[in-house]
C-alpha cells in the first residue's frame, strides 16, 4: 500500500537523520508508530503523507512514486490528521470537515450531493452534526481532534495517518477516539497512528512499530514488541514490569517508582 | 453562507450607489440630487463637464483602487495566515511606490510594470525574512514589513531630494492621492484588476484550505507551492496597480476584509469579491470626505484612511494576541 524504500533524510544542521530507512504499511494494517521523543516518528509519517520532500530513496503509494503524484490523487489514497491547532480564521466545523472533500471537487470546491452526504455522515459519526455551525476555534481539544478526524473520514481515503491524536485527551475521549478508529479499521481502512501510550498501543493495535534514533527497533504484534528487554533497550528505562492484561492477554507496562532493587 | 454573502454584497451595492451620488454632487460646485439624477438620466446641461471629466473619473478610480486594496488585503491576510497584515503594513505598497518613483527618475514610461517589480521584490524579501525553520514568524513578518516600508519611503524622499522636486510629489507617494490620476491607465488598470480578481476567486477554496495549515493543505490535495506563489503574485499586482494610480494609501486592505468577514464568515470565495466591493465603497467615501471636508483645501486620502486605520489596528491587536 505505502512503501518507504531506503529513505535518506537530514533535518537541519547536525539535526535528525534517517539513513537507509525502509517501511511498508500493508493494506488493512491497524498499526501504531511509537518510540521515544526525537526517534523520527513524525518525520516518517510526514514522508508517508507526502508532506515532507527532500529525501533520497523512494516513497510509493499503491506502487506510484509519491513525488510524481498530483496532490489531489495522493489525497484520495492517503489522509493525514495533524495535531490540532487554533486557526487564524473562524471557520465553522462544517467548513473544516467540508475541506476533506477537496480531492473530489475542483479548486472552486463546489460540492455535489454526494460530497454533502459524505460530509454530513462524517460529522454525524463523530458527534459533530449538531455542532456543525460552531466555530472550530471554540471547540475543546477533544472536539477539535474529532473534527479533524471527521475531515479525514470525509476525505474517503483508504489510508489514514494520524499524528498523536490521543495526546492531551482525557481517558474518556481517548477511549471514544480509539473505538472510532477501530470502527474505521473494521470498515476497511488502513490506519497508522503515532502514539506515546504503550498500554493503549498494546491493547488496541495489531501491529506496533517501535522506532529509536531514526531506525526501526522492533516491528510486530504487541506480544512480540512490547517486552521488557525491548522497552529497556529502546526507552532506556529500568523501573517497570511488563504483565499481560488478564482480560485481553495483551502486554501492559507498569512503572514501579523507586523500587528498583525489589524487582526480580 | 451563500445567502449571507448575497445579502452583504447587495447591501454594499446599495450603499455604493448612494455614495456615488453623494460624491457626484459634492465639491467646490454643489449639485442637487435631482440634478445628478437628471445627469445620470442623460441630461447634459449646466455643470455636466465637471461631472463627466472631473468627478466621474475620480469616482471610478477611487472605487477601483479601493477594490484592489481591499482584495489585496484579504489575500495577504490569508496567505500569511494573519489578520493583522495588509499591503501597507507588509511594506509592499512602499516597495511598489519606490519602483514607480525610480521609474520616473530613470525616465521610463509607464508606472505599472515598475510598481509590480517593486511589489514583487518586497514580497520576496519580507517573506524570506519572516520564514524560519519552524514556519512563518508573525513578529518577524510585521517588523520586517514596517522596516522595509520605512526604508522604501526614505528612499523615495531621497531620490526626490537628489533628482527632482517637480517630477515626484512626495506626499502623493507617501500618503496617497486620487486627484491626479492619469486617465491613460484606466484600461490597463481595469483589465488587470478584473483578471486578478477572477483568478483570486477561482482558486479561493484552495486558499481557504491553505490558511488552515500548509502541510495539511497538501494532504487535502492542494498544490500549496502553486497557491502560495499565485496569491503572492495576485496581491502584488493588485497592490502595485493601485499604487501606480494613486500612491500609497494605507489600511484599506486591513480594515475592509475584517469588516467583510464579520458579515460573510471566513470563506474566501465570499471574502475576496465582497472585499473588492467594500473596498470600493470605503475608499470612495474616504476620498469624498478628503476632498470636501476642508474646502477649498483637499486632504490626501491616505490621511483619512490612516486616521481610521491606525486605531482599528490597535483595537485588533489584543484580540489577535489572545488567539
Amino acid at each position: 500500500m505505502l512503501k518507504l524504500g531506503n529513505i535518506g533524510f537530514t533535518y537541519g544542521i547536525n539535526g535528525f537523520k534517517l539513513h537507509d530507512f525502509s517501511l511498508e504499511i500493508r493494506q488493512g494494517d491497524f498499526a501504531a508508530l511509537a518510540g521515544p521523543n526525537g526517534a523520527g516518528k513524525s518525520t516518517v509519517m510526514k514522508i508517508l503523507a507526502g508532506i515532507t520532500g527532500g529525501y533520497t530513496g523512494a516513497a510509493t503509494a499503491s506502487g506510484t512514486d509519491m513525488k510524481k503524484m498530483d496532490p489531489a490523487v495522493l489525497a484520495r489514497i492517503i489522509s493525514y490528521v495533524p495535531q490540532s491547532d487554533s486557526l487564524a480564521f473562524d471557520y465553522s466545523v462544517e467548513q473544516i470537515v467540508s475541506m476533506g472533500r477537496r480531492p473530489h471537487t475542483g479548486p472552486l470546491g463546489v460540492m455535489s450531493q454526494n460530497d454533502r452526504t459524505a460530509v454530513d455522515a462524517a460529522m454525524e459519526e463523530f458527534g459533530l452534526y449538531r455542532k456543525r455551525a460552531r466555530l472550530y476555534n471554540s471547540l475543546s481539544g477533544g472536539e477539535k481532534r474529532m473534527a479533524l478526524i471527521a475531515r479525514a473520514v470525509a476525505q474517503d481515503s483508504s489510508v489514514m495517518l494520524m499524528d498523536e491524536p490521543t495526546s492531551s485527551l482525557d481517558i474518556q475521549h481517548q477511549e471514544k477516539l480509539m473505538e472510532k478508529l477501530c470502527g474505521l479499521h473494521a470498515a476497511g481502512r488502513t490506519v497508522l497512528m503515532i502514539s506515546h501510550g504503550i498500554n493503549l498501543t498494546s491493547e488496541y493495535f495489531d501491529r506496533v512499530i517501535l522506532m529509536k534514533d531514526g531506525i526501526i527497533a522492533a516491528d510486530g504484534s504487541p506480544a512480540d514488541v512490547i517486552t521488557s528487554d525491548k522497552l529497556k533497550e529502546i526507552y532506556g528505562i529500568e523501573n517497570f514490569v511488563v504483565e499481560n492484561n488478564p482480560l485481553t492477554g495483551r502486554p501492559n507496562i507498569f512503572l514501579i517508582p523507586g523500587r528498583k532493587s525489589n524487582i526480580k | 453562507m451563500v445567502k449571507r454573502t448575497v445579502v452583504t454584497a447587495a447591501s454594499i451595492g446599495v450603499l455604493l450607489i448612494g455614495t456615488i451620488i453623494w460624491a457626484l454632487d459634492s465639491g467646490s460646485v454643489n449639485f442637487t440630487a435631482s440634478e445628478i439624477l437628471a445627469y445620470l438620466g442623460g441630461a447634459r446641461e449646466g455643470g455636466y463637464q465637471i461631472i463627466t471629466f472631473i468627478r466621474l473619473p475620480r469616482i471610478i478610480f477611487a472605487m477601483l483602487v479601493g477594490g484592489m486594496l481591499g482584495c489585496a488585503g484579504a489575500i495577504l491576510q490569508a496567505v500569511f495566515k494573519n489578520p493583522l497584515v495588509d499591503p501597507f503594513i507588509t511594506g509592499i505598497s512602499s516597495g511598489a511606490a519606490f519602483g514607480a518613483a525610480a521609474a520616473i527618475v530613470a525616465g521610463v514610461s509607464g508606472l505599472i510594470a515598475p510598481a509590480i517589480a517593486g511589489a514583487f521584490a518586497t514580497i520576496f524579501i519580507v517573506y524570506r525574512i519572516s520564514m524560519t525553520y519552524t514556519g512563518l514568524d508573525v513578529n518577524r513578518l510585521l517588523l520586517a514589513g514596517v522596516m522595509i516600508g520605512s526604508f522604501f519611503s526614505s528612499l523615495i524622499m531621497f531620490i526626490n531630494a537628489v533628482f527632482s522636486r517637480d517630477l515626484i510629489k512626495v506626499v502623493f507617494w507617501l500618503m496617497g492621492d486620487l486627484s491626479n490620476i492619469n486617465p491613460d491607465y484606466m484600461l490597463y488598470a481595469v483589465l488587470l484588476a478584473l483578471a486578478s480578481l477572477a483568478a483570486a476567486i477561482y482558486f479561493a477554496n484552495d486558499l481557504n484550505i491553505f490558511t488552515t495549515g500548509e502541510e495539511e493543505a497538501r494532504t487535502l490535495g492542494v498544490r500549496t507551492e502553486f497557491i502560495k506563489t499565485l496569491y503572492f503574485c495576485l496581491a502584488g499586482v493588485l497592490t502595485a496597480v493601485s499604487v501606480a494610480l494613486s500612491g500609497v494609501i494605507g489600511f484599506v486592505g486591513l480594515i475592509v476584509p475584517h469588516i467583510v468577514r464579520r458579515f460573510t464568515g471566513p470563506d474566501l470565495r465570499a471574502v475576496i469579491p465582497v472585499s473588492f466591493l467594500a473596498g470600493a465603497l470605503f475608499l470612495l467615501a474616504a476620498d469624498t470626505l478628503a476632498r470636501t471636508l476642508f474646502l477649498p483645501a483637499e486632504l490626501p486620502v491616505g490621511v483619512i484612511t490612516g486616521l481610521a486605520g491606525v486605531p482599528f489596528f490597535l483595537a485588533l491587536l489584543p484580540r489577535v494576541r489572545r488567539a
